[in-house]
């Protein structure tokens, strides 16, 4: 519904009335082999309905009101809870918002769902351009999820402009120094890493009251970073180092537990390194608190806006012919499709699409803001449970 | 030199143009057609406002006449048209895909590597349609709408300038229209051809796997996985079918409204006396015929969006060009197969590493065993041998020209690949032989069949070396697979030989057998081995050893075995267990003396 904005008469001047926006809140939980849709859940979860269920001003059948079905996922059963067509102005969509949170929690509480939630999707009009009520979601979701300590706030996977899913981010670096690669996370590590965890895992026993994790500082701006291994415990065990010096030939340090937390920012888990100085597939890119994803020739075509010394030229637009020509003499363009302007076209499209250019007329430019976006691992809520296990 | 922005409507007229005298003869009877179509309601006003009131039977006559040889002249005319149509629309068509394909054949190993076969089916298929509806249901229709509304305009002008502008006030809605829907279609028609593309591609992969998804018992579960697919382009088809259908009813009734206006406005100026009734049904034709080709504008937006997407997806691929480029004035010489590899490195894509700075050199008639875990680059140095892909940096040289220098089919033809996984055409035995040279006869087969150690079980089928195989043939076990496959490397009479695993699935049976026939196969050819049962390989006058795209050692097999090093670990197990063992218990004591 579109209701038309109302100018009302208040105190002596015009408010302006915000038109409502229309919310639906779908929870999927995670599937189970035993999960059946019995009387008992469909008695359970219709009482939970009607203790949430909230009157709005939409028509629609389940207006307000939610609703459970099932969904199959993979090889096991799930179900799926919506609750849909929430009129919400502003003012009151926090509270209804946390509300619907909380009934998504409630249903796994009380054992009706196939197990703990694993996506939240919220629909809204336009909610990739709407930070205001993203942050209300966000502060529902986190008001209701969160364990402040130690996650990372929420953010959206932006696929479709109307429909977002609320996830976690890994966050490693800006978009610009994985460009540059002149970060903290560098190629020239991976190998070494790689050894490290495959020894780990294939030993499982011998570290299991361990973690590992590394630190990585640039001795000189520009330059490989150096990476030192790292791993903290009960206390310091010298047969770990030797073992993992024997075997991986890498040395080992030990930090103690109250000092791993006081600077937990300076270390970087083992898998994580390796996600974030992988220099193939697409990446995750947190654009203030939407997660886009960059698939590998929008990557490459990113690369034309910067300059001989891999400086992104922020300030400049460059017109179509331009970056043609770019493109013709790009090494980082796939040779097959460097003379192809088609492909130009074509990527320039998703990118402007993905708000990572900007086109004004026949002129394109990097979008404002591009040098904070960041690489990122965007997890799914249940796949960032998994993760933390 | 510049290039300027590509011009999408230029590079179809590109595709067009060698059948510009047929668009014309088809232009022109359109443009006839309309013509016609023009004077109907000039002939029925005359019918209906004079002939009739005024008894003037002549009159009625030549009009009743008149108005019949019109409509014989537009069927013979709609009739020339549709005919010209359907020669130039299929042959554009034809062209258009026999052009694809071409392209596809001559486009790099990556290209295939980083697309599923459904996607390049779909384009090739689908999206290659699009150029149909782009020609005859909107390029035409534009320039024949445009030509109607301009002379309809010109008509009502020339009757009533007030009757036009109120029939012309109803535009700016369309427009309106025009700018609510255009986005959206053009996105859904994006979306679309996506999604179909991923369920070609979805279907192709598991039809190709049946046998893998049958044994995993994921029947159920790819059935569920296609149906997520089918749901999801069902909505946006329903969703983009929807767009375009409120398109159309807001056309349609804008286009009323205009009428509906222009009814009370004739209307009221007849009951005035203003205007006759002749002028008054001609009027109301004309209006309504004004309408008509503006919705036919719109209508055509609505084909164009969607085509426009499938045409540039063709041509997304065809302007891709071969990473391997091929030289025209390239070596055709014979070669003797020496093969160089000075300091190769390669990477697939960006920094992804996989050979850095591999060295060493074939003699010709050499047999040279590479040797190595997993990953360790073993397939990729015989892609660069093959030139599937060319090396980022370093050298490769065939007798001392570098290996660029050659021209393509030229080098490869004087190669013989065999690879682990044998692929047979569906076809007979002589046919899946004679793919490797299509001019050998049948006894040259027959012979190649003989050292392949083939020749015995292929005597024993139903039709001998005319049973079909493949797909719907006789069903033949891995061991015969790779003795036909052997059969056409040798029938090529290769000068380099390169042999990937060509040996590791089959049985101890079957191995001897096809081992006695890469014996033959192998005498007096450069021939580049990748084995993982390194007892094949003993003979080797050289083993590379990799690891990590790097050589490791270099050897024979007992200079390799003496070194005591990673091929060692290769090759005797029970030594390499012994090794780690005996490295356990060295960490385990330096680890006990560091606890001490």
């Amino acid at each position: 519904m579109t209701a038309v904005p109302m100018i009302i008469p208040a105190a002596g001047r015009s408010a302006l009335l915000k038109r409502p926006i229309l919310f639906d809140l779908v929870a999927h939980y995670e599937p189970s082999a035993h999960f059946q849709f019995t009387r008992r859940v469909r008695n359970g979860f219709d009482e939970l309905a009607r203790e949430y269920s909230r009157s709005t001003w939409l028509l629609g059948r389940y207006g307000g009101r939610a609703v459970m079905q099932t969904d199959i996922e993979g090889i096991g059963v799930a179900c799926r809870v919506e609750i849909g067509r929430l009129v919400l102005r502003e003012g009151n969509q926090y509270e209804l918002i946390r509300s619907a949170m909380q009934m998504f929690s409630q249903a796994h509480d009380r054992d009706l769902a196939s197990g703990p939630v694993s996506r939240i999707l919220v629909n809204f009009p336009k909610a990739d351009r709407r930070p205001r009520e993203r942050q209300t979601v966000r502060c529902a979701f986190d008001g209701m999820f969160a364990d402040t300590d130690t996650d990372p706030e929420c953010a959206f996977l932006a696929e479709e402009s109307d429909r977002l899913e609320l996830g976690r981010c890994v966050r490693y670096q800006t978009l610009t120094n994985y460009l540059r690669e002149d970060g903290h996370y560098h190629s020239a590590h991976r190998k070494r890493i790689d050894r490290v965890q495959r020894h780990l895992q294939q030993e499982v026993g011998r570290y299991e009251n361990h973690r590992f994790f590394l630190r990585a500082h640039s001795p000189h701006s520009g330059q490989v970073p150096v990476v030192d291994f790292y791993y903290t415990g009960e206390g310091p065990d010298v047969r770990v180092e030797a073992f993992l010096k024997g075997y991986t030939d890498e040395k080992v340090r030990f930090v103690p537990r109250h000092e791993y937390r006081l600077h937990s920012s300076q270390f970087t888990g083992l898998a994580d390194y390796e996600r974030a100085s992988r220099r193939f597939g697409s990446l995750w890119i947190l654009q203030a608190d939407l997660v886009r994803r960059l698939m590998p020739q929008q990557v490459s075509v990113l690369y034309l806006f910067f300059d001989a010394q891999l400086q992104p030229e922020l300030s400049r637009t460059f017109s179509w012919e331009e970056l043609f020509q770019r493109q013709r003499a790009s090494p980082f363009i796939c040779r097959a499709s460097r003379n192809s302007q088609t492909y130009l076209d074509i990527v320039l499209e998703g990118l402007v699409e993905n708000r990572f250019i900007e086109a004004e007329g026949e002129r394109y430019g990097l979008a404002p803001g591009f040098d904070t976006f960041e690489h990122v691992t965007f997890y799914r809520l249940g796949e960032y449970r998994k993760r933390q296990i | 030199m510049t290039k300027s922005r590509p011009n999408l409507w230029s590079r179809v007229y590109g595709i067009v143009r060698p059948y510009r005298t047929r668009l014309a003869v088809s232009t022109v009877t359109l443009l006839a057609l309309t013509a016609l179509g023009l004077t109907s309601p000039v002939l029925s006003a005359k019918l209906i406002g004079r002939a009739l009131p005024e008894l003037d039977r002549d009159l009625f006559l030549i009009c009743v006449g008149s108005l019949f040889a019109v409509h014989l002249g537009s069927n013979i005319l709609s009739f020339v048209y549709s005919y010209q149509m359907r020669i130039l629309v299929g042959r554009v068509v034809f062209d258009l895909r026999r052009r694809m394909y071409d392209h596809l054949q001559r486009l790099s190993l990556g290209f295939y590597e980083s697309r599923s076969s459904g996607e390049i089916i779909s384009r090739m298929m689908n999206d290659v349609n699009s150029i149909t509806s782009l020609v005859t249901g909107t390029l035409l229709n534009i320039l024949i709408s445009s030509f109607k509304a301009i002379a309809i305009l010109v008509m009502l002008f020339m009757t009533s300038t007030q009757v036009t502008l109120v029939a012309l006030a109803v535009l700016p809605l369309h427009f309106l229209g025009y700018f609510l829907f255009n986005n959206r279609i053009s996105h859904t028609a994006w979306k679309s051809s996506e999604k179909m593309s991923q369920i070609y591609g979805k279907v192709s992969e598991v039809l190709g796997a049946m046998k893998m998804v049958k044994s995993h018992s994921g029947e159920m579960r790819e059935s569920r996985s296609l149906v997520t697919q089918l749901r999801e382009s069902y909505d946006i088809n329903l969703y983009s079918g929807n767009l375009g259908s409120i398109w159309g009813q807001m056309t349609g009734n804008i286009s009323y409204v205009g009428q509906v206006a222009v009814m009370l406005v004739c209307g009221s100026a007849v009951l005035d006396q203003e205007l006759t009734i002749e002028q008054y049904i001609l009027l109301l034709s004309y209006v309504g015929m004004l309408y008509q080709p503006m919705s036919e504008l719109i209508g055509v937006v609505q084909q164009i969006l969607p085509a426009k997407v499938g045409i540039r997806r063709v041509f997304e691929i065809m302007d891709m060009e071969p990473e391997v480029v091929d030289r025209p004035d390239g070596l055709r010489d014979r070669i003797r197969g020496e093969v160089v590899f000075d300091n190769v490195s390669f990477a697939y894509a960006q920094g992804d590493q996989v050979l850095a700075d591999v060295s060493f050199g074939a003699e010709p008639g050499e047999m040279v065993a590479f040797v190595g875990p997993s990953g360790s680059g073993k397939t990729t140095i015989a892609n660069l041998i093959a030139r599937f892909y060319d090396r980022s940096r370093g050298e490769i040289t065939i007798d001392g020209r570098d290996i660029q220098e050659y021209s393509l089919r030229s080098l490869r033809d004087q190669m013989s690949i065999v690879l682990q996984e044998t692929f047979l055409f569906r076809g007979t035995i002589l046919d899946n032989v004679r793919y490797g040279r299509p001019e050998a006869t049948v006894a040259e087969i027959e012979a190649a069949a003989r050292l392949a150690n083939a020749h015995e079980f292929i005597c024993t089928l139903a039709d001998s070396y005319n049973s079909l195989i493949g797909s719907n043939g006789t069903r033949l076990s891995g061991g015969q697979r790779q003795r036909i496959a052997i059969a056409r490397a040798l029938i090529r009479n290769p000068r380099i030989l390169i042999l990937d695993e060509a040996t590791s699935a089959l049985d101890t049976v079957s191995e001897s057998k096809v081992q006695d026939a890469l014996s033959e196969l192998m005498k007096n050819r450069t021939t580049f081995i990748i084995a993982h049962r390194l007892s094949t390989i003993r003979n080797a006058d050289k083993i590379v050893v990799l690891k990590e795209g790097r050589v490791e050692q270099i050897g024979d097999h007992g200079d390799l075995i003496d070194q005591q090093g990673l091929y060692r670990e290769l090759y005797d197990p029970d030594w390499a267990k012994q090794q780690k063992l005996r490295r356990d218990e060295r960490i385990e004591a330096l680890a006990q003396a560091a606890s001490c």
